[in-house]
């Protein structure tokens, strides 16, 4: 093992890549600072990977983002991507039932549209709301997280996505090498944007979500991303982006594997210490 | 599919921070030597970590009758020293603020020109004394400065000791809570600026760590033995 657990470099190097990891004092399998899973099926291949940055690594602290899916039946597949706001306190803890809540929802849900992804939102807020209300109440925002849900749908002949969102937490297109970010970014000014600027779970209700639709082109993915991975991505037009766009290409052809995605992930790059996490989906419609 | 919103060139974020240091004649002796000793602390400190140094760009500005650059914007990490600041003339914050909307609008084209990309400048603002310009010559110099509708405006952080006024350092911190702080009246610089230059290190590090994390912020130092001053609330 590398003294900083350090994947490739992709631009600048960071220096505290370098730095040897400390042992936590406590930790757990499902808190883990590398995860990653994924599969292949007739209508999808979908793979996904959560790194802890350097920042939580070097200070002790836990990867504080999270992912999943949900294929309730042939045909449809949800994606998730959450990021527990670090200055909230118990954010990783909230972007984990974030996640399992917009799972569970998904997994049962009757259609697979705009209302549906929406109320997938929804119910990841009502879930962090209803844990703090707990036997020990505490304040919700302690929980606050950012989170998108995709629901791609692979039918004959054709493949899309609507979307919907709370936070800065992202998705991207990518196509023959070429990012498409689904969502107008927010960047409206050359200053990158202070925490003000994010309005995380539990926050807007049903009608406030920022939503989008794409249709996917034979052969291109869906990838859903935390700002870890998101700000690289724009800033690396010449390193980032085509290198992940090559990482990616193999996954394409079902050659990618989990951990190589959680290493490729891991990648060093001079001020990004954020975590990062990346879900990544190739519908494979018939016909 | 070409994207319109992905960058075109290789980018790197950085957070700025500018000390703005009265070095006015009240600053003579204890304080100024207080500042000197404490200066290569801060360097140490920030520059030393590697994972604070890569996003923290600092610099230095001192002003009197006039201001001055006394340590360009810098990554602390590669600054040998740092320099000794002197004890000049009278106490400008007009002078400051001109030079501060200067210095920043410059830095911020070299660095846009060296494929930075920069959270909101942060000013550290600290004096012991009352603007000894007219109120609406710096008042005026202080809209500029702040003004929102110039992008570059920085979020800035006023501390007060000696002479300091409470409500003219809540002007300067744009009356937002927990921006401003004063040091107990009669409270000796020896205790004060030790204090104080550590919490402005401790800010440093916690809003670079909070940038790490994605959600970047200028985090208010602690301050045990200075009080926050109070804002009035808007309705």
């Amino acid at each position: 093992m590398t003294p900083g657990w350090g994947g490739p470099v992709w631009g600048e190097p960071s220096p505290a890549m370098d730095a040897p990891v400390p042992v936590r004092a406590r930790a757990a399998a499902a808190a883990a600072n590398y995860r990653a899973d994924g599969g292949q099926s007739a209508d999808f291949i979908v793979l996904g990977a959560s790194v802890a940055g350097t920042a939580h690594r070097l200070a002790g602290g836990r990867c504080e983002d999270a992912y999943g899916w949900a294929k309730p039946v042939p045909g449809r597949l949800g994606l998730i991507v959450a990021d527990g706001v670090s200055t909230a306190g118990r954010g990783g803890e909230g972007a984990d039932l974030a996640v399992e809540a917009a799972s569970r929802y998904l997994s049962r849900c009757e259609g697979w549209g705009l209302a549906e992804c929406r109320e997938a939102v929804a119910r990841a807020g009502d879930r962090l709301t209803a844990v703090a209300a707990g036997p020990v109440p505490f304040p919700v925002g302690e929980l606050a997280t950012t989170l998108v849900v995709a629901l791609v749908a692979s039918e004959v002949g054709r493949a899309g996505a609507v979307l919907a969102r709370v936070g800065d937490s992202t998705a991207f297109a990518l196509d023959g090498g070429a990012w498409q970010e689904i969502f107008v970014a927010q960047e409206t000014d050359d200053l990158r944007h202070m925490a003000t600027d994010v309005l995380p779970l539990p926050g807007p209700g049903r009608e406030e979500l920022e939503t989008a639709a794409i249709e996917l082109p034979r052969g291109a993915a869906i990838v859903l991303v935390t700002d870890g991975m998101a700000n690289p991505l724009r800033d690396g037009p010449t390193t980032v982006a085509p290198e992940l766009a090559e990482v990616l290409r193999a996954g394409a052809a079902g050659q990618l594997s989990p951990l190589a995605l959680a290493a490729a992930a891991d990648f060093s790059r001079r001020g990004c210490q954020d975590d990062r996490t990346i879900v990544v989906a190739w519908p494979r419609p018939a016909g | 599919m070409a994207s319109p919103y992905l960058g075109t060139e290789e980018r790197y974020a950085v957070f700025p921070f500018y000390l703005c240091l009265d070095v006015s004649q009240s600053m003579a002796g204890e304080p100024i030597e207080e500042v000197n000793a404490e200066l290569p602390q801060l360097r140490a400190i920030v520059g030393q970590d590697p994972a604070v140094a890569e996003v923290i760009r600092f610099g230095i500005v001192t002003f009197s009758d006039v201001a001055r650059t006394v340590l360009e914007l810098a990554d602390l990490a590669l600054v040998a020293s740092m320099p000794r600041v002197e004890v000049e003339g009278r106490t400008s914050y007009a002078a400051a603020f001109d030079h501060l909307r200067r210095v920043i609008e410059a830095d911020y084209h070299a660095g846009r020109a060296a494929g930075e990309r920069w959270y909101r400048p942060a000013v550290l603002f600290v004096s012991d004394g009352r603007p000894t310009d007219p109120e609406e010559h710096w008042l005026g110099s202080h809209r500029r400065l702040v003004d929102p509708a110039w992008r570059r405006h920085p979020n800035i952080l006023a501390f007060g000791f000696g002479e300091a006024v409470p409500e003219i350092l809540a002007t300067v911190a744009e009356n937002k809570p927990n921006r401003a702080y004063v040091a107990a009246e009669g409270a000796a610089p020896s205790a004060v600026v030790p204090e104080l230059m550590a919490g402005l290190v401790q800010s440093i590090v916690s809003s670079s760590a909070s940038a790490y994390t994605g959600a970047p912020q200028l985090v208010p130092p602690r301050l045990p033995n200075m009080q926050a001053i109070p804002v009035d609330e808007l309705e």
